[in-house]
């Protein structure tokens, strides 16, 4: 049935993106790293992933591949921003985003530039299969952060989110922390980033643009901060909120522009309203 | 879990079931009992985005045709459906849309896409999944290798290129300059380009480049003025042309200036006023037939205007694929089999036949931009 | 014609460009401390609204240019009342307003993008092209220049001589003790954006003319216009000015051995380096770490 396929296909969204969001969770809600720059990490593993399968890397490989290239370059990107107050750290890592986007679109001998790379090899042949895939994948993404909220890293992350300096004081290696959270966090964006484009089968430049930050933000505000269940439910609402205006018939060039409305409209008014979201634990203040 | 949270679920849940009833009515219209069957093709191209002014006519064009094979029951017992997506001349949207169409839609053919990008990334998609595709417009080299399930009425690039450098070198242009748009379209044009120009002993002193969505450009500009070339050969979209072509004129740089089929539009002139007059363009032929004639007339009676680049070829295109349908069981790949044997076609934009490759041989036209408006051009 | 000159005019070009954003955005985060994202939607709202009025409905030139000013100083204070104050109210950080401030960057371009369409649009103006120094520039971008400039010590003027000025620079301070002296805070901020609002209409309209509209417009020029101010000093108005400068001339002069589609890159680096290395900016005192 057609439907169906349309059903799954969105399925496979709402679990690539639940990676991204439970992996954001760790760095902006438990560790309270406002990372803007989430996109980056996500679009180095696409691409590393893209490239690789399409050098006969096998497509498994390449995705954990992926996720490494997200890890290294998550590592890289905190060792000198950590020590920056929240908004400049902000600034900084959506900076070093659109810098990876920058990149992506001269690189031109690796990455083909604004052209863009085609013809990504699938993992499976249908997308049932990769359903599976993708909610496996999840599922085990779900039950490390899970396992990590619950853990003395995980707590120690949280205690650094409220109060640095007593932390510190309490002989908690801040700086350390920051890193392997930040690590952590790219390492699974990195894989998501690594499962989407060998599902779309096509990625450009386009991928590190401020379009999905929101999209981001939004799924994880409103499943809440610090709350690894959180994160799924907020992925799976806001992904589903702007579907029914599909079937209204809107034509699609204002289809576009609306969801990018409803997702901002969303985050703003929780962020007004409810900025504790639906299972959070803390607000971003 | 809060009460809240699941009522809020249930509710999407509930809105997003209601409204599969609806969905099944559009995608599965075979199932109608009444009257013909149907059969659905999808059309993908530009309606917004810097290419929008050849897309939206195209999409008329299309609709057109449409009309007439359902008016004149031209498939048999069917009735042809068409559905369109707006791509935006970008792969990301296309290779969604074509994805939408294979799985969701399960079309059995695909009018388009309208930009070389946009076909070059959806080839893999369609031809994985045996669906018929045929593009109108799109002119890449590499598209001739795209796939056994790949057409296209226009000729390739090679041509194009060719035709620009030939044209350069008869009038006399020893030293090139190119500015050109950042996509596979232009990539492709520029690099076939460069060969020719080469072995006809033509000098390319520089070649720039901008992103899609680009509005300034007068620093390439002014780059490539730094070396002195006798002519320009601008490839780009009717939205950044007319800015490039302002903006050359703002700085100064008084150069012959070449431009390739997507800058034939009247969206150039309009935009770059009196700085496109002397522009001059290569564009796949379309030869003065009865057929066109046909063609031209019907086409101004539906839009009020006259036919610009590619609707004649978009117009053919589903003239062709239906009557691929009709002559075979309106299978995708029985209607693939059938077009590499039907052997010549004479629609409204001229006289040809498929290759083992699904490509075509035209010939290319110049035309010229003279006080405001396009006219045919022969180089003396 | 002298390469070398016109590069370091489109410099200044651009730079003036940059700045004309930077001020306002300047001086909205020298008061309100916290980062107005949305400054590039008003300013690209602004254009858009020069558009409808000049083109679209085709009222006389200036008045489309003071009705597009009153707007968008308007849509800026809008701003202010339905979305930061309710947040400040919550005593909401820096780092909640800034991703609200995105996301009202993001709602405002995509209904942009929904009313107006993706086609890039076009003010059509008489624009004589002039010879300076061996190196070409038009009418508008003079205009663009001189209002940078004019801007710039109107500005300086406002902040050092006019009460208003005094009260915003006493609320940047401390708010609290400004309060104590009887200055309303929330009155000061609704002053500010409506002055730096009406800064990026007129951002809005020049560029708009100059560079044509297209629906993300806004967010391109904010990138570059919190560069520059990031490079100056983001709190400092002249500081930010000078930074958009240098932004404008380094990505133009750079780009002369560079491939052009580095130019963005140039930005984005430059604004990684300063954040880390001197967050303060070239003119700004220094900033406490976290």
């Amino acid at each position: 049935m057609a439907f169906i396929n349309y059903l799954i296909h969105l399925a496979i969204l709402v679990g690539i993106y639940s990676i991204l969001t439970v992996s954001l969770n760790l760095a902006v809600g438990f560790t309270g790293l406002l990372n803007l720059g989430h996109v980056g990490f996500f679009g180095i593993g696409a691409y590393a992933s893209a490239l690789l399968s399409m050098y006969g890397v096998p497509v498994w490989a390449s995705i954990i591949l992926g996720g490494f290239a997200g890890m290294v370059a998550g590592i890289l990107l905190a060792l000198p921003t950590t020590r920056l107050k929240g908004d400049y750290l902000a600034l900084a890592t959506l900076g070093f985003a659109f810098i990876m986007g920058s990149v992506a679109r001269n690189w031109t001998d690796v990455t083909r530039g604004a052209l863009g790379i085609p013809g990504i090899p699938k993992i499976v042949r249908g997308n049932t299969e990769f359903l599976v895939v993708v909610l496996i994948i999840a599922i085990i993404t779900y039950f490390i952060f899970w396992k990590i909220s619950r853990s003395r890293f995980g707590k120690t992350c949280e205690a650094i989110r409220d109060d640095e300096l007593a932390a510190k004081m309490l002989g908690k290696d801040t700086f350390m922390h920051k890193i392997a959270a930040l690590g952590i966090s790219a390492f699974f964006a990195g894989i998501g980033g690594a499962l989407f484009a060998h599902y779309i089968t096509f990625i450009d430049p386009s991928i590190f643009g401020l379009g999905d930050l929101i999209l981001l933000f939004s799924m994880l505000i409103v499943g809440g901060l610090a709350s690894v269940k959180g994160s799924a439910i907020g992925t799976i609402i806001i992904f589903l909120l702007p579907e029914p205006l599909r079937f209204i018939g809107f034509p699609s060039s204002i289809l576009g522009p609306m969801r990018e409305i409803i997702f901002a409209l969303i985050l703003l008014l929780i962020l007004i309203y409810r900025p504790k979201g639906i299972l959070g634990k803390v607000d971003l203040a | 879990m809060n009460r809240t949270l699941i009522g809020i679920l249930s509710l999407l849940l509930v809105l997003l079931v209601a409204c599969a009833p609806a969905q099944e009515q559009k995608a599965e219209p075979e199932a109608k009992p009444v009257e013909k069957g149907e059969v659905v093709f999808g059309w993908l191209g530009p309606l917004t985005g810097g290419a929008a002014t050849i897309g939206v006519p195209v999409k008329d064009a299309v609709e057109l045709a449409v009309g007439e094979i359902n008016a004149n029951n031209v498939i048999p017992g069917k009735n042809l459906k068409m559905i369109y997506e707006d791509d935006s001349c970008d792969p990301k949207k296309s290779t969604t849309s074509t994805q939408k169409f294979v799985d969701v839609d399960k079309v059995t053919a695909i009018v388009g896409g309208l930009c070389s990008g946009t076909v070059l990334a959806d080839a893999p998609i369609v031809e994985d999944k045996k669906v018929l595709m045929m593009s109108f417009s799109a002119t890449n080299p590499k598209i001739k290798d795209a796939g056994d399930y790949i057409f296209r009425n226009v000729p390739s690039d090679n041509g194009q290129g060719t035709a620009a450098a030939s044209l350069m070198q008869k009038l006399g242009y020893k030293k090139v300059g190119i500015i050109h748009i950042q996509n596979d379209y232009a990539v492709g044009l520029t690099d076939v380009f460069k060969g020719e120009a080469k072995k006809l002993g033509l000098e390319v002193v520089a070649t720039e480049t901008y992103n899609p969505d680009s509005t300034d450009f007068k620093t390439q500009i002014a780059k490539i003025k730094a070396k002195r070339p006798d002519a320009l050969y601008m490839v780009s979209h009717p939205a950044d042309a007319a800015i490039v072509l302002k903006q050359i004129s703002e700085l100064g740089f008084k150069v012959p200036i070449v431009g390739a089929d997507a800058s034939k539009d009247d969206a150039v002139i309009s935009g770059a006023g009196k700085a496109a007059e002397g522009l001059i363009v290569t564009l796949p032929g379309v030869p003065k037939s009865p057929e066109l004639e046909k063609f031209a007339s019907a086409y101004k009676a539906k839009t009020g205007k006259e036919f610009s680049a590619y609707t004649p070829e978009a117009y053919d295109v589903v003239y062709i694929l239906a009557k691929a349908c009709g002559a075979t069981d309106c299978t995708s790949t029985a209607m693939k089999d059938y077009l590499y044997g039907m052997g010549p076609y004479t629609g409204a934009s001229g006289t040809y036949e498929f290759d083992k490759d699904g490509e075509v041989d035209k010939p290319y036209d110049y035309f010229v931009v003279k006080d405001g408006k396009w006219e045919q051009y022969v180089a003396s | 014609m002298s390469i070398a000159t016109q590069l370091i005019l489109n410099g200044i070009i651009a730079g003036a460009i940059y700045a004309l954003v930077a001020s306002g955005f300047s001086l909205i985060y020298s008061v309100t401390k916290f980062m107005h994202f949305a400054h590039g939607a008003v300013l690209a709202l602004g254009a858009y609204l020069m558009y409808t009025f000049a083109v679209g409905i085709g009222l006389n030139f200036w008045l489309a240019i003071l009705l597009t000013l009153i707007c968008s100083s308007f849509a800026g204070v809008l701003m202010d009342w339905l979305v930061y104050r309710p947040l400040r109210k919550r005593k909401a950080s820096g780092a909640v307003l800034l991703i609200a401030s995105i996301a009202l960057m993001i709602l405002v371009n995509s209904l942009i993008l929904a009313f107006w369409g993706a086609d890039v649009k076009t003010v059509p103006v008489r624009n004589p092209v002039f010879d300076v120094l061996g190196a070409r520039v038009t009418l508008i971008q003079v205009i663009i220049i001189i209002v940078s400039v004019v801007l710039l010590l109107a500005l300086w003027f406002l902040m050092k001589r006019t009460k208003l000025g005094k009260a915003m620079r006493a609320v940047a301070d401390n708010k609290d003790v400004a309060m104590t002296v009887g200055i309303n805070p929330e009155r000061i901020y609704t002053y500010t954006f409506a002055i730096g609002s009406f800064l990026a209409g007129v951002a809005g309209i020049l560029i708009g003319i100059e560079q044509n509209l297209y629906p993300i417009m806004g967010l391109s020029l904010i990138i570059k216009g919190f560069t520059g101010a990031v490079i100056g000093s983001l709190a400092s108005v002249p500081g930010s000015v000078l930074g958009s400068l240098i932004l404008g001339l380094v990505e133009n002069i750079g780009i002369w051995w560079l491939p052009s589609g580095y130019k963005d890159a140039i930005a984005f680096v430059l604004l990684f380096i300063f954040l880390l290395f001197r967050p303060s900016g070239l003119l700004g005192v220094k900033v406490r770490e976290a």
